[in-house]
């Protein structure tokens, strides 16, 4: 029987150690009942380092305003690969955007 | 207002069926079901057709329309889409009619009646999109209804097209009829047809058309229904297969949605219109998932507003239609059976259940935040590694870059429509095991098209000046959305044409990528007034065709007018641009984990940009050649994430500093209160 069960593309389950782990690197991120960002390293970007203005200083620039939006990058601090990212207005409240239900998954060894 | 909407979102829940169909469902021998369900499904794909062939608009030959056939009781059977939305608005209207109408002697139900409806508040999207149905009795017995559907192209609102972003509340949407009959012993009613094409008189004969071509394929399918299986087979051979297709429906979607993970998942997603005005919104959604059972809480959602941009609540449920029924369910049944399985939960005075009095007209730019969160929250309760993750995707751009215009043509006819050209050219979101679609979509209409652009401009007074790749306007990530578009339309023939369009995304974008993929870039309006270019083509001088050229370059010798993307209607004369373009859909996964190759063919076809390839996918290579320095790639991707390291800081961390962060009070009129988007007074709505 499988020890890990699988989220998201870089995110598993320790089914043992009901931990967030890194699928790239195996770094333990946070406890399984949490919000896994909470275990990341996070980077606030400028909106325009993603997406290049088509034009300078306009009202609409063909890129997010970062009046209006932010970009948050969620890596894993063992390899720097990003978990997750959220485009939010400043200082709106960071998603807890999966919250599984731990002990069905340890008891039923990963399955659902 | 006399409609119960809370009745409305209930009547989306299937009826019991009664003792008869579950006895008629029993009684089915073997291959029954499999080959009558499917002599259903080709009957409805014929009306279809039938459909396509006898109407006008743009959106009847886009294909962006529905056929569904109903229970008496008025449960969605089955349908053929098209558009899959218009098939869960049908079932409110219809159960209206069966539970208020029926039995009222001055309205009754009769062989050959004919109901007509298009007012959201009696469960529809908004009022462009009307549906009519047909009874099909047998020896005096209501043994189904069948519909058809599609959105119109003017609706006599205060804007032309039929979609006026200007709108302030309901009553400057046009026409608005809740459920009536306008046909008796199978003939459309003269008195009926004269009151429509009074409400339309921009553009009268394309109403009329469009009207008998909704007639005439609901009669074609209400005749083969009952030709081919009714008689054939006999009415309880009926009662079962339609019973046995529901619980097809509804099985096969909970055995899927079983096999997922179980536990609670959140998506927030935000928007930057309410129509007359920009400002900030956010659709707040909670999905709590446990075995077959789903419910969707949208509590935390912005509040109502004196704006075009609000949905009726059955307009919000409908359109998870658009993801649900092709992307996880798309091989089962189209019917109510898979609804029977999702609750929804819709604060009122939340811009998804506003007061009856507000304008809903722009509902489906409201709900693309609804396509958008729904994916997301779907794809992270079904990502699964001992699957192959078929399903598993990032959002599609789920722009609906819809451009409405009205004139009169070069022909001297009055003609309004809203272009579908744009329209079905969305990028698909990256998925899980591949790259999005390019131009691929209309995420509101999958199995629809654009019409032939050499018929548009015989028909209508304009050329399109080009159509192309937006390069750069995917959402890059491991797996990258599918591209957008980019088009211009050039006014020709006529001294004049007006347009609007209805796209927001200009400030921000509204869907969000999935597993670190990022979204796509906003797509703001262009307009190129007052300029030398029909002189330039008498010369053959050079014409510029691309958008980023124009807006770069301003290689014309006139006004450059770039705006929000939601421009309301104004006249542009003849030779003006009037300049549009499509979204790309949102990236999957990390994008330094993208292969280098497959940046470089982006490059090579103009898909994506060198810049792109330096700033975002990390690459060294050759930019003439286009030849990738693997190891050197592999080296600066290392470098990188280091960088991201050194420059990231703890989550407890960054909080602090966050917080006290928050966005410009002038973009937070319609948002309710910061962060929790609460609703702080009343809607005033002149």
């Amino acid at each position: 029987m499988s020890t890990t069960k699988r989220i998201t593309e870089y995110l598993e389950i320790d089914l043992e150690d009901r931990t967030w782990t890194c699928t790239e690197c195996a770094e333990t991120i946070a406890p399984a009942d949490e919000n896994y960002k909470r275990g990341c390293v996070v980077r606030e970007r400028h909106p325009h380092e993603v997406h290049r203005p088509l034009i300078e200083d306009a009202e609409y620039s063909f890129a997010p305003d970062p009046d209006w939006v932010r970009i948050v990058e969620f890596y894993c601090p063992g390899c720097g690969t990003m978990i997750e990212n959220e485009y939010l207005p400043p200082g709106h409240p960071i998603t807890h955007d999966t919250e599984l239900d731990v002990d069905a998954l340890v008891e039923n060894g990963g399955s659902r | 207002m006399t409609v119960n909407r809370d009745q409305l979102i209930d009547w989306l829940d299937l009826e019991e069926p009664t003792d008869e169909e579950l006895a008629c469902m029993d009684d089915l021998g073997h291959g029954d079901y499999e080959i009558y369900s499917e002599r259903l499904r080709l009957i409805l794909d014929e009306g279809v057709d039938v459909f396509v062939r006898s109407g006008v608009s743009q959106f009847i030959a886009a294909r962006d329309l529905a056929v569904a056939i109903y229970t008496p009781q008025g449960d969605l059977i089955d349908s053929a889409a098209g558009a899959y939305l218009h098939v869960v608005t049908g079932i409110p209207p219809l159960k209206y009619v069966i539970n208020n109408f029926a039995d009222d002697e001055t309205v009754g139900v009769e062989p050959g009646d004919v109901f007509y409806a298009n007012d959201a508040l009696y469960g529809g999207i908004h009022n462009p999109d009307q549906i009519a149905f047909m009874p099909i009795f047998h020896e005096g017995e209501i043994m189904a209804w069948v519909s058809a559907a599609v959105h119109t192209t003017e609706t006599g609102a205060i804007e032309p097209g039929g979609m006026p972003i200007s709108a302030r509340t309901r009553h400057d949407e046009g026409m608005k009829l809740s459920p009536i009959k306008i046909g008796e012993d199978y003939q459309l009613k003269t008195d009926m047809l004269e009151m429509q094409k009074n409400f339309i008189s921009r553009a009268p004969r394309m109403h009329e058309i469009d009207l008998r071509a909704r007639l005439t394929t609901c009669d074609r399918v209400r005749r083969r229904v009952k030709d081919l299986i009714i008689e054939k087979q006999g009415p309880d051979f009926f009662k079962g297969l339609i019973r046995r297709n529901i619980e097809e429906s509804r099985t096969g979607a909970k055995e899927r949605v079983d096999s997922w993970n179980d536990g609670t998942f959140r998506t927030v997603h935000f928007a930057d219109s309410v129509g007359y005005e920009d400002g900030l919104w956010r659709l707040n959604a909670t999905m709590e998932k446990e075995g077959p059972e789903i419910s969707i809480d949208y509590t935390g959602t912005s509040p109502e507003n004196d704006g075009s941009f609000n949905s009726q609540p059955v307009a919000s449920i409908a359109h998870t239609a658009n993801y649900l029924f092709s992307v996880p369910f798309h091989d089962l049944p189209k019917s109510n059976g898979t609804y029977d399985l999702i609750d929804f939960e819709i604060p009122k005075g939340s811009i998804l259940y506003p007061d009856a009095e507000a304008s809903t007209v722009q509902a489906v730019m409201v709900n693309q935040v609804v396509m958008d969160s729904t994916t997301t929250l779907f794809s992270r309760s079904m990502y699964d590694d001992e699957t192959e993750n078929e399903h598993v995707t990032a959002p599609m751009a789920n722009t609906g870059a819809g451009y409405a215009f009205g004139a009169v043509s070069q022909h001297g006819e009055p003609v309004a429509d809203l272009m579908s050209h744009a329209l079905n050219t969305d990028g698909t979101g990256g998925q899980a095991r591949r790259d999005g679609e390019d131009e691929a979509i209309f995420p509101w209409c999958p199995f629809g098209h654009a019409s032939n652009m050499e018929f548009v401009e015989n028909e209508y007074p304009f050329t399109h000046q080009y159509f192309r790749h937006g390069t750069d306007s995917c959402g890059h990530g491991k797996h990258r959305g599918g591209i957008g578009m980019q088009m211009a339309y050039m006014q020709h023939h006529v001294p004049a044409v007006e347009w609007l369009s209805i796209c927001h995304n200009s400030k921000l974008v509204t869907g969000q990528g999935l597993f670190g993929g990022y979204p796509p870039r906003t797509i703001p309006g262009l307009t190129v007034t007052d300029s030398d270019l029909k002189e330039r083509m008498a010369n053959g001088e050079y014409v510029p065709d691309d958008m980023i050229e124009l807006l770069q370059e301003q290689p014309l010798d006139a006004d450059y007018n770039v705006t929000s993307h939601v421009r309301e209607s104004q006249p542009y004369e003849n030779g003006d641009l009037f300049i549009g373009h499509s979204g790309g859909g949102c990236g999957y996964g990390d994008a330094l984990e993208r292969d280098p190759e497959a940046v470089m063919e982006d490059i090579e076809a103009d898909r994506v940009s060198h810049w792109a390839a330096e700033n975002i996918y990390e690459i060294e290579y050759d930019e003439e050649s286009l030849t990738v320095d693997e190891e050197a790639t592999e080296k600066r991707r290392e470098r990188y994430r280091e960088q991201r390291l050194e420059e990231a800081v703890p989550f407890e961390e960054f909080q602090d500093d966050w917080e006290q962060k928050k966005p410009p009070e002038e973009i937070l009129e319609h948002y309710g209160s910061w962060p929790e988007a609460e609703k702080e007074g009343p809607v005033l709505r002149m």
